[in-house]
């Protein structure tokens, strides 16, 4: 049997302001890789991204977004992000650069990846934390995202919106 | 004495040599059996090149709907280069080409590719539709791994 194969990418925006993550949207995002893949590959790469391009989740809050790529022509596609330099909303625009973190085959091993990884961002701000609060909300965060089963991509969101509450 | 190594077995299949003398690499993937023969090297040597030549060359000629159009050697490369960076961006105008050889009178050029890069000239030549708001076509005449072979050409034969 064949099947349709993609790649996704997990990317981080990585922005100076934080609040302005607040900003960003799907439609925007997609826009700003676009542009840039039509920039350093010209009409090939800009036709090859409209293929089965696409941003597939956005995370406002901690800027963690996911892209989907044609598996054939990811390489090409991928080495265009580095040239974005900021991203267009709203008649504003927000600079900041993507920060490829995994490729995966499916959104589930994406997932995946994005749960250890928040851990680990957890695990590093524990010590860092000033007061009591702080210290009891990561905790809690990391111990609720040691849950498996159904509910893990779930409560691996929850703890990086927390995270990025604290 | 033991055998040298697993991955000097696959070089050499022979006689066990001294170890750092049983094969040689030269650059540019030529693989030339050593040791056995060693006395009788200076009789002859068979090399055996695999897709040696890093370059393609390329015969060109421009054709223009206004005949009476001069297109020196500068615009000329320009006018590829647009070509290239249209189709396939930055990355494809970055492109180490060379105008070898170039006549003004018949808009014949020779240009010289990088292998990898030949598929990307070629489609891109193919793409050019205007050279300053005038339709023009590239023709591609000649195209060939070695400058020797576009010296002469079966196509341009006069039969009587």
């Amino acid at each position: 049997m064949v099947r349709v194969k993609s790649r996704y990418l997990l990317c981080e925006v990585n922005v100076s302001n934080r609040s302005s993550l607040l900003h960003l949207d799907d439609r925007a995002v997609a826009a700003a890789v676009k542009a840039a893949v039509a920039r350093t590959h010209g009409d090939y790469g800009a036709a090859l991204c409209s293929i089965r391009f696409c941003v597939k989740y956005l995370n406002a809050h901690t800027g963690i977004v996911l892209l989907r790529f044609p598996k054939k022509f990811y390489r090409l596609l991928w080495s265009a992000l580095p040239f974005i330099t900021g991203i267009e909303t709203r008649g504003q625009k927000i600079p900041c650069f993507l920060n490829c973190l995994h490729v995966g085959g499916t959104i589930r091993t994406c997932q995946k990846f994005l749960i250890q990884y928040n851990k680990h961002q957890l695990h590093q701000m524990l010590p860092k934390c000033k007061n009591k609060e702080e210290k009891n909300e990561v905790r809690r965060a990391i111990l609720s995202c040691s849950l498996t089963g159904e509910k893990m991509g779930l409560k691996g969101e929850e703890s990086e919106e927390e995270r990025a509450n604290t | 004495m033991p055998f040298p190594s697993f991955r000097k077995a696959l070089w050499w299949s022979g006689p066990v040599a001294p170890a750092g003398r049983s094969w040689l690499l030269f650059y540019g993937g030529i693989r030339r059996m050593n040791g056995a023969k060693k006395s009788h090297e200076s009789d002859y040597q068979r090399v055996v090149l695999k897709n040696s030549s890093p370059y393609h060359y390329m015969k060109v000629s421009l054709e223009l709907e206004d005949e009476s159009t001069k297109v020196s050697a500068v615009e000329l490369k320009h006018f590829i280069i647009t070509g290239l960076k249209s189709l396939f961006g930055e990355v494809g105008a970055a492109l180490d080409f060379d105008v070898l050889k170039y006549s003004e009178d018949t808009r014949t050029a020779f240009l010289r590719v990088p292998s990898r890069g030949l598929v990307n000239l070629w489609s891109s030549l193919t793409l050019l539709g205007s050279y300053q708001s005038q339709a023009c076509a590239f023709r591609v005449l000649q195209v060939s791994s070695f400058l020797l072979p576009l010296t002469g050409n079966s196509r341009e034969l006069l039969l009587d």
